[in-house]
């Protein structure tokens, strides 16, 4: 069983080690920092980061809605939906949250942050 | 080399490839990018036996054939593995023409492995996982160097070894 390695084999040994490393980096790097907001309405999409405090308006598939961002999460204060269930998922603030207008078509995402969920 | 081994040597490979595609495909994965690459072998065979032409003609083989033995042509995965392969073998294909003797098939094997992840990452982020792509990166990455490394050692030994790649050169 021999087999020998030659000069240039390192060389790539070494890229695939930085390639691993830098893949990390990737993932750690982003998973801290503040969460954000990803906030669909119809087919297009905004960005908001929950550490700024922010009063939003969308206009939907139906009307205006309200959302609101403070101390660090997002909520719906109103909307011209029937059924208000928007409202009522409260607040959303880490990393997975979610909260949806389905027929005012707006999805609120929250991306980044730590997560509290171990995956 | 002769006209005539070359012309035995494409079919041959590509039907080898075919072969350990139809091995890997009977080996259970964990999750369906974490494979072992065992039809890149003959991809890395041929890059000391047969001349450029051919070669782009045995990766494209070996796209189709692993599409074929896997049934995944005309889907989504066919994406995954016609760019993981097609970047894999081009990458490999350059690394062998730049270095020349100065690289043996672990490096090879290590270069090919990384450019077949880096395309699929590229392909998912794309098709399917966009920024979630990063969560899966690492898993494909360290996977890939480890079966990279571990088929470049085994091509290795084995033209190291083999009478018939050493009848091949003669």
């Amino acid at each position: 069983m021999k087999f020998s390695f030659k000069p240039a084999d390192f060389l790539f040994l070494a890229l695939s080690v930085i390639l691993i490393a830098m893949s990390l980096i990737a993932l750690s790097g982003n998973s801290e920092g503040t969460p954000m907001a990803v906030i669909r309405v119809k087919d297009t999409e905004y960005i908001y980061p929950l550490n700024q405090p922010r009063e939003l308006e969308f206009m939907g598939e139906l009307e205006k809605a309200h959302l609101v961002i403070h101390d660090g999460c997002i909520e719906f204060v109103d909307s011209p939906c029937r059924d208000k269930i928007c409202i009522h998922m409260g607040q959303a603030r880490k990393d997975g949250d979610f909260l949806a207008c389905l027929p005012n078509r707006i999805i609120v995402t929250i991306v980044g942050g730590h997560s509290d969920t171990d995956n | 080399m002769t006209q005539t081994t070359d012309k035995k040597l494409l079919p041959f490979l590509a039907a080898l490839c075919l072969f350990l595609a139809a091995v890997e495909y009977a080996i259970p994965k964990p999750l369906p990018f974490l494979r072992l690459g065992l039809a890149n072998l003959p991809v890395i065979v041929a890059l000391f036996v047969l001349p450029t032409r051919d070669i782009y003609k045995l990766i494209l083989l070996k796209i189709i054939g692993q599409a074929l033995v896997t049934g995944t042509l005309f889907s989504y995965i066919f994406l995954f593995s016609a760019a993981g392969s097609a970047a894999s073998g081009l990458t490999m294909l350059g690394v062998h023409l730049w270095l020349k003797n100065r690289v043996s098939c672990i490096g090879l094997s290590l270069a090919g492995a990384a450019a077949n992840n880096i395309a699929q990452l590229v392909v998912a982020y794309f098709v399917l996982f966009r920024s979630a792509t990063r969560y899966i990166a690492p898993i494909l990455l360290i996977s890939g160097a480890v079966t990279g490394l571990v088929l470049g050692i085994f091509t290795q030994m084995f033209i190291e070894k083999s009478k018939w790649f050493r009848g091949l050169h003669a």
